[in-house]
């Protein structure tokens, strides 16, 4: 019995004893790497104590532009850089570039008497689709494209319009790409949207080189310069263009190779009176040299075009009345003559709510043997029109037309055209 | 005790900066950092019918609107535009197709979302109930007079 106490307390002994023996350098270890853990947790706390402010100041409005210049300098005291502004944006609402895609498109019916025949029928009109684009807050384009359909039940396709804007103020734009000549007024204001115009048709001398011809430039290739002045009394618009011009015949145009070196100029001011709100007047003045045709004897040389439009318009409250004068001077090279081309139309309309009846009177004299207005656009002719126009929905027009063509030495024409047209 | 009232009183008393403005008045905002203060109602009309569509430090000028229906738009449509919505959409469709403008104007739907996005907007205009104006947009005078100012152009009563 007293050895096995004398055993027990030994081994007591031992293990009360054995801890600083055996384990003594791993206590050391362990209260080493526990300082350098302090030491790190003090060092994180300084960069927390540092960073917080910074922190803090991003999370104030308008600090976004801040955060990419904080590695160069203390948060609060960087001022907003104004390039990285541009690059960003307003604060919550970043500029990104949104395609609209909008269209107008008719359908009618049609019925004419002329001296030698009658006819009626059902005929799908134009079918417009335009897209545009804000890219930038001063760089804006627009495409515009019809699918339309010839005499012979066939549908044609045609790029009306492909441009691109960039404007620099009120006072400046610059327009490149394909677009409606600012000649006359007719184009420039309802191009090629049908429900646009208070009419079913266009004015004569209006018509498009793919109308079996134009009196005058329609579509043009080119740079335009516009923009508007505020005077004392009177605000001023202006267009200043070079175009490829015109090209061999009246239906060619010159969309991607110009026939000759000579460029078009183009230039059209109008004029709105502050005192008579809704009254425009204005002008331009085209030249042009028209390339030769070989391959017709009469065409070996060139022409050279001078067109000078005048009109008027007034717009208000219930009246609508517009006038154009377009006189088409051409200077043949080749037979050495000069002809002289006077086309014009007055329109008016008065609105009685969602109705407006209207009359346009068109009139085009062609100068005798001008060698560029062939066939069908060699014939004088005068048309009046009367109708009727009900915008019996938003967005949809219904317009019923009666029309007398005198054609000087061809068949005359009456029409009576019924046109359901609307935007979409 | 009696001058803390005083005080309290002259400050109820006090003309706003805004002036007073009655109901149903239209403030037109734009954003505090836009240096212009004051507009001829003839020029606003041209700002409004993107006639004119840069400010005279050269930015364009974003136009922003509410929808149809709302009283602002009405006194609105009524006082500048003086045209019906479906007039002032085939306006817009005009503009548009003319390439004059790229897209219609922008479009909330309440004085909050308009106020929010002009005090954000250094180059935006728009038009908000007077009664709810308050310190993050800056209210321009039109022909020299704010809200609740006699003869101020965007009120009922004014033609």
């Amino acid at each position: 019995m007293e050895k096995e106490r004398l055993w027990l307390v030994g081994v007591t002994v031992f293990l009360l004893s054995a801890p600083s023996a055996v384990w003594g350098d791993e206590l050391s270890e362990l209260k080493a790497q526990i300082a350098q853990i302090q030491q790190e947790n003090q060092a994180l706390r300084q960069q927390v104590g540092t960073l917080l402010p910074r922190i803090e100041a991003l999370e104030k409005p308008g600090a976004r532009a801040v955060a990419r210049g904080a590695e160069t300098a203390p948060a609060q005291e960087t001022p907003r850089e104004p390039a990285l502004e541009r690059e960003l944006g307003p604060p919550s609402f970043i500029h990104v570039p949104h395609l609209n895609v909008r269209g107008f498109a008719d359908t009618q019916f049609n019925a004419k008497w002329t001296d030698s025949e009658q006819s009626n029928t059902f005929a799908e009109g134009a079918v417009d689709f335009y897209a545009t684009s804000e890219v930038t807050d001063q760089v804006s384009a627009l495409v515009e494209a019809d699918f339309n359909s010839d005499t012979e039940n066939a549908v044609t396709y045609r790029l009306e319009r492909a441009l691109v804007k960039y404007a620099f103020s009120d006072l400046l734009n610059v327009t490149m790409g394909r677009m409606h000549v600012p000649v006359g007024y007719w184009w420039p204001a309802t191009h090629h949207g049908n429900w646009l115009q208070t009419t079913i048709n266009r004015p004569d001398i209006a018509l498009s080189e793919g109308e079996n011809g134009a009196f005058i430039p329609v579509h043009q290739i080119g740079i335009n310069l516009s923009g508007v002045k505020e005077f004392t009394g009177v605000d001023v618009a202006y267009d200043a263009g070079v175009f490829n011009g015109r090209g061999r015949t009246v239906t060619e145009v010159q969309h991607v190779k110009d026939k000759n070196d000579g460029k078009a100029v183009n230039l059209r001011v109008s004029l709105h009176p502050q005192a008579i709100e809704g009254l425009t007047v204005g002008g331009n003045v085209w030249f042009d040299e028209i390339p030769s045709n070989p391959p017709t004897a009469a065409r070996r040389e060139a022409i050279n075009e001078l067109i000078l439009g005048e009109y008027a318009t007034y717009f208000h409250d219930k009246v609508e009345l517009i006038g154009e004068l377009l006189n088409i001077y051409h200077d043949d090279k080749t037979s050495g003559e000069e002809f002289d081309t006077v086309g014009l139309y007055l329109q008016g309309g008065y609105r009685i709510e969602k109705w407006m009846p209207y009359y346009r009177f068109d009139y085009i004299d062609v100068a005798n043997s001008d060698p560029f207005y062939t066939t069908p656009r060699n014939l004088d002719r005068l048309r009046h029109t009367l109708g009727i126009r009900w915008d019996f929905l938003p967005w949809n027009a219904v317009k019923v037309e009666y029309s007398r063509l005198n054609v000087d030495q061809g068949d005359d024409e009456q029409a009576l055209q019924a046109n359901w047209s609307f935007a979409f | 005790m009696r001058t803390r009232l005083v005080m309290v009183l002259a400050l109820l008393l006090s003309p706003s900066p805004w002036g007073v403005a009655a109901a149903g008045e239209v403030a037109i905002v734009v954003s505090r950092d836009n240096p212009v203060t004051d507009l001829a109602l003839k020029e606003l009309v041209k700002i409004f019918r993107q006639e004119k569509q840069f400010w005279a430090a050269g930015k364009k000028i974003y136009l922003v609107m509410q929808e149809t229906g709302t009283p602002e738009k009405t006194l609105v449509m009524k006082n500048i535009f003086q045209m019906a919505d479906e007039e002032l959409k085939k306006y817009w469709l005009e503009k548009v197709f003319k390439q004059e403008i790229a897209s219609f104007p922008t479009t909330f739907s309440s004085n909050e979302a308009v106020t929010r996005f002009v005090s954000q907007v250094s180059n935006a205009i728009g038009f908000i109930d007077a009664s709810v104006i308050d310190d993050r947009v800056k209210v321009l005078r039109i022909d020299g007079k704010l809200p609740g100012e006699r003869g101020y152009a965007l009120a009922h009563d004014v033609e």
